[in-house]
């Protein structure tokens, strides 16, 4: 490529760039005050097959009650052609056995978008040893071939007000850099 | 505790402003570059064919009549030539199949291309191949040659290919799969094994058992998967089946792989059991023809499983009990590039003692060998040839090892496999980058990504390049070529 184009694809991509930051500038806004609520913690949980995910805490005074975030690319774990289309997808790619090892919904599943991705949500109860069990929301997205999960753990009102507060998150354009990051490249 | 603060678009935007004006670095770590002469120990290239820059998967040689056919399977394409153009014909084809003559290895000629379902990389194509004559299976025309092959992840076709150059659709299953994958075709018994996504089950790949003796009738026996599986199971999901291999009739044994390249599990079924067991996949039906189970690290996967029953251990010879041991070769599958993953590599598993699998030994590559985190692609084992020709079996495996090409092994004494030799093909104008993403940025590399290798009685090796490279066709020479008695 010469220097002629390279100039001016860079010009080009520049200009995209800057309407990118522009279009986005609306939503900085948003984005920042979404992301200044969550501050992340260490992963707090024994390593495993998929690794290590990022592990994230919003306090009582910012989102109701104390919720905790658990973030994880599953790499080449979703159905590439349909997604995280059903409740039959969701509970095969949750998260569960971050929290226990034997779960069971608590009510059907409902899709959810957070910007290019689209997935489920739903509610879990999830078996502990020698404790109560714990009631999870899980957020499962796809990613092309790859699935996004977030589970949700929080002391009240899981369902409605945490999954809005998740969401939220999950669209911010820090999270949404993290999960393009983690892809799996042909 | 800090707040979760991301860089503003606006830093990100500069970044990739300045980016954009800088020319596309490429690392020199081991890169390969274009002309650069492959890298060999004890193997010689004798043959090549470009399979029109397809992106290959299966590859199987089929000694048809007094030819030599190989049909390879193919991913799909990539988003800049998602339709290459067939040659033959002068149509862009999405990638299918390809048939190529190898009787004279060192002169392959394209017969023919079948295409396949739309879709890049993992979507599309027609990944899995499967070959028996008529005359082998017990209601097939003798005079006949048909080819199983799954179409796209969608379903499964059979191919009447007794003139290779012109295959003819007999049979395609109704209704759409999940998804497909690697199937086991028993040319005596025309038993198949169909690696299928049955819609309801809780898995995107299963086991569907079909009676293919008529190709041109299969008539379905059953679905079989890991109890958990099955529709209406609650709980955690059982990893999902990759494939499988079957001893046939005579060793009534079949060895499923499940988990590509995490949470590993190599189930023993006994194949009498599972095709006259009760059918109905409930967790009771579905545990009964297991004999043994081998649960892995959950760091691998158990991509192929490749039986050696009644190997002689040299070592043994003089003990009482335990000279002859049967053996499984089991084969993970790497599948991010630039090392970004536990490393996958093949182990050897002793189960004479069906109940109580045990892993012996395992075989890798050196990193260190050929710097290959940083060469770019994948890095790790795929699979292994799966052909029981008297030539190779029990003596020496071929590993397909992505950007370490083909790596020859000798498993004669299991216990201690060694590397015999290797081939690192020369990358070409069609071969396609590898990617990974760094801070916000793409870093691509051109490297060899050797997907799979079959073997054929002759002795030849075929190995394809997943990165759009071709079929190589390699011979084994000097010390290496001894172990086989030539």
């Amino acid at each position: 490529m010469n220097c002629a184009r390279t100039f001016a694809l860079g010009l080009a991509l520049g200009s995209l760039m800057f309407v990118g930051c522009e279009s986005s500038a609306q939503n900085i806004a948003t984005s920042d005050a979404q992301s200044t609520r969550w501050s992340e913690e260490k992963w707090p949980f024994p390593v495993d097959q998929w690794g290590t995910g990022l592990a994230f805490r919003c306090g009582a005074d910012k989102c109701g009650s104390e919720v905790y975030l658990y973030l994880r690319a599953k790499i080449g774990f979703c159905r590439c052609a349909t997604g995280v289309s059903d409740d039959d997808e969701i509970d095969r790619v949750g998260d569960f056995e971050l929290i226990g090892t034997h779960y069971k919904p608590l009510a059907a599943g409902h899709a959810v978008t957070t910007g290019k991705m689209s997935g489920r949500a739903r509610l879990f109860a999830v078996e502990r040893p020698l404790q109560p069990a714990k009631t999870i929301l899980t957020i499962a997205l796809a990613n092309k071939c790859d699935a996004i999960v977030a589970t949700i753990a929080a002391e009240s009102d899981t369902q409605t007000v945490q999954e809005a507060n998740a969401l939220d998150f999950l669209r911010t354009a820090g999270i949404q850099q993290w999960v393009e990051a983690q892809h799996s490249r042909e | 505790m800090r707040p979760f603060r991301f860089s503003s678009m606006m830093q990100v935007g500069l970044a990739l402003c300045a980016a954009a004006f800088a020319p596309m670095t490429v690392s020199s770590a081991a890169e390969q570059k274009i002309g650069t002469p492959p890298e060999a120990m004890n193997m010689r290239l004798v043959g090549y064919d470009d399979l029109q820059g397809r992106s290959a998967y299966q590859p199987t040689i089929h000694h048809q009549g007094n030819r030599y056919i190989a049909y390879i399977g193919h991913h799909g394409g990539t988003p800049e030539i998602p339709k290459p153009v067939n040659r033959l014909t002068g149509q862009a084809e999405f990638n299918g199949t390809s048939i190529v003559d190898v009787t004279d290895p060192a002169h392959p000629r394209y017969l023919a291309h079948i295409p396949g379902t739309p879709g890049n990389y993992e979507d599309g194509g027609a990944q899995m191949t499967r070959v028996c004559d008529g005359r082998a299976l017990p209601k097939g025309d003798p005079n006949n040659t048909y080819l199983l092959r799954v179409f796209g992840g969608k379903g499964h076709q059979i191919y009447d290919v007794t003139d290779p150059a012109k295959p003819a659709l007999i049979w395609q299953r109704e209704g759409e799969l999940n998804d497909t994958h690697k199937s086991w075709w028993e040319c005596d018994t025309g038993i198949a094994y169909l690696v299928s996504g049955v819609p309801g089950w809780r898995v995107n790949r299963m086991t569907e058992v079909y009676d293919m003796s008529d190709p041109s009738h299969p008539v379905k026996i059953r679905d079989f998967g890991l109890p958990g599986q099955q529709p209406g199971a609650t709980g955690p999901v059982p990893e999902q089946l990759h494939g499988m291999i079957s001893l046939g009739r005579e060793g009534n044994r079949i060895y499923f792989g499940y988990g590509t390249n995490k949470n590993g599990v190599m189930q023993i079924v006994d194949r009498d059991k599972l095709l006259h067991g009760p059918r109905e996949p409930t967790a009771e039906n579905l545990l009964y023809p297991e004999v043994g189970r081998l649960t892995m690290t959950p760091f691998n996967g158990a991509h192929t499983t490749f039986p050696m029953p009644k190997m002689p251990i040299a070592e043994f010879a003089k003990d009482s009990l335990g000279t002859e041991r049967d053996i499984v070769m089991i084969v993970d599958e790497q599948i991010r590039n630039a090392c970004q993953e536990p490393r996958q590599m093949a182990w050897f598993v002793d189960v004479t003692i069906e109940a109580h699998p045990m892993i012996i030994s395992n075989f890798q590559v050196s990193e260190a060998s050929g710097d290959f985190c940083s060469r770019g692609g994948r890095f790790g084992t795929h699979a292994s040839n799966e052909s029981m020709a008297p030539i190779f079996y029990k003596k020496v495996v071929f590993l397909s090892y992505f950007n370490a090409g083909v790596r020859a092994v000798d498993i004669r004494d299991p216990y201690h496999p060694k590397q015999i030799g290797y081939f690192i093909p020369s990358i070409t104008e069609t071969t396609d980058k590898r990617c990974i993403t760094i801070n916000g940025q793409d870093n691509c590399k051109v490297a060899i990504q050797t997907n799979n290798v079959e073997t054929d009685d002759r002795g030849y090796v075929y190995m394809v390049d997943r990165a759009n490279t071709g079929m190589h066709i390699l011979e084994l020479t000097g010390d290496a070529r001894a172990i086989i008695g030539q």
